[in-house]
């Protein structure tokens, strides 16, 4: 075995990705809208480089959700995992499971980039 | 030895149709990818929520030598993949002249020495099938893993015992939760398939027939939005078809005239020596979904191929 041996990463097949439970963070919040659904708002604070100092220290970005994305984060309860969410979806609107999969992982993983939530894997 | 079906009560079943070929498969597959590799071939994999289940290959050979040939090259292809298999067993019993054999392979830590991540212990199963007229070979990988709900024994046997050749001037596709019919001369050219839209170009002598299925229609067609004004809009905004303006009709039917700036039509268009449009929409209310159609034909007679499932909207 070599000396300098890379490191094994630890790898996530599908399998396990999507038995992961979508978490929202503690510092989103979720309004109600009138039609419906629903809007989030998340309060970032600075970060820690140079130009960070010209920023206000704490931002707050909100986000509206249409009525498929509002569907996806009420179905967001810390105990459902991904596939439930995609099954509850596929039921809702009647569509192939595919396409739900592929749409409703889309929309964790821009979640995701907007550290609107984190997905926990077993 | 010999291997009998075992019955599976809870295996549920849908059609899978796709270039005149269809069978049946697990409720919960669905293809992943289509590939012609060559103009008499064509592939495709089909996979359930976690991994491909399924590779299948057809062919329609003109010789009977050819037959022989391909098999032997399937066979030679597959030793790859087999080699290491630590139990084989033929399955006998299949309709429709299917043979295939099934392969185990055990957790692969005993002689390991490849230097290789082990493998968990998975079956494969190869099969094929060659019609009585030799003018059809089809060759299927399935793949099955530990957990799986179902047995690859029946999985097998569903498809064996439900595979049709459709030899008719209109022949089905059913893939995700489409299904249509469409003639067997049109060739799927291109795929389009996205979120919530699905398109399907077909090609026959230059003509060009765009097919869309829209899901969950019900979510933008509401709040007075009329269904062919939508359809108008979009097709407007759809950049691989440039020559017309579309213009909403009624009852399904969608309009069309010539863009000033091709008023002699557009260099694809040209290209083709196809000028004509007829463009039709439907929603399925029980679906919540729509079907729109372009034929971008040459003359008249052209739209006699359309067929009677798909002649939906009246002038």
């Amino acid at each position: 075995m070599p000396t300098f041996s890379r490191r094994q990463q630890d790898s996530i097949d599908r399998r396990r990705s999507l038995a992961g439970i979508p978490i929202i963070h503690e510092n989103v919040t979720i309004d109600e809208q009138a039609d419906n659904t629903i809007a989030m708002k998340i309060k970032r604070n600075r970060g820690a480089g140079f130009l960070d100092r010209f920023r206000p220290p704490v931002t707050e970005k909100r986000y509206e959700l249409d009525e498929f994305g509002t569907f996806v984060v009420r179905q967001i309860d810390g105990h459902r995992t991904v596939m439930d969410v995609i099954r509850a979806f596929e039921r809702r609107f009647n569509m192939s499971h595919r396409e739900v999969e592929l749409g409703v992982v889309a929309f964790l993983k821009l979640l995701m980039k907007r550290h609107i939530l984190s997905i926990v894997v077993k | 030895m010999e291997k009998s079906r075992v019955d599976s009560p809870g295996l549920q079943s849908r059609r899978f149709s796709w270039d005149a070929v269809s069978f049946l498969i697990p409720g919960n597959w669905e293809l992943a990818l289509y590939t012609f590799p060559k103009r008499t071939h064509t592939r495709i994999e089909l996979e359930d929520e976690f991994a491909v289940r399924l590779e299948a290959e057809w062919t329609r050979p003109k010789a009977k030598d050819d037959i022989e040939k391909l098999q032997e090259r399937y066979e030679r292809e597959t030793k790859a993949l087999t080699a290491r298999a630590s139990h084989k067993e033929a399955i006998h019993n299949l309709e429709n002249g299917w043979m295939a054999t099934e392969y185990r392979f055990s957790d692969g830590l005993a002689g390991n020495d490849s230097g290789r991540e082990p493998e968990m212990p998975h079956w494969l199963v190869t099969a094929f099938h060659t019609s009585s007229d030799a003018g059809f070979f089809c060759f299927m990988i399935l793949y099955a893993y530990p957990g799986d709900k179902d047995d690859p024994l029946d999985i097998i046997h569903l498809i064996a015992d439900e595979f049709r050749r459709h030899t008719a001037d209109i022949v089905p596709w059913e893939l995700y939760d489409i299904r249509f019919e469409i003639p067997r001369q049109f060739l799927l050219q291109n795929t389009l398939f996205d979120i919530g839209s699905k398109l399907m170009l077909f090609g026959w002598k230059l003509r060009r027939f765009y097919l869309w299925h829209f899901s969950a229609a019900n979510m933008f067609l509401k709040d007075r939005v009329v269904m062919e004004e939508w359809v108008a809009g979009y097709l407007n905004g759809f950049s691989r078809i440039k020559g017309p303006l579309f213009l909403p009709g009624r009852n399904g039917v969608i309009n069309w005239k010539r863009r000033k700036r091709h008023f002699l039509g557009h260099r694809d268009e040209i290209s083709r020596w196809c000028f004509n449009y007829r463009i039709r929409a439907r929603y399925q209310r029980q679906k919540k979904q729509l079907i729109v159609w372009v034929f971008n034909y040459r003359n008249g007679e052209d739209l006699e191929l359309i067929p009677e499932s798909l002649r939906f909207g009246q002038e």
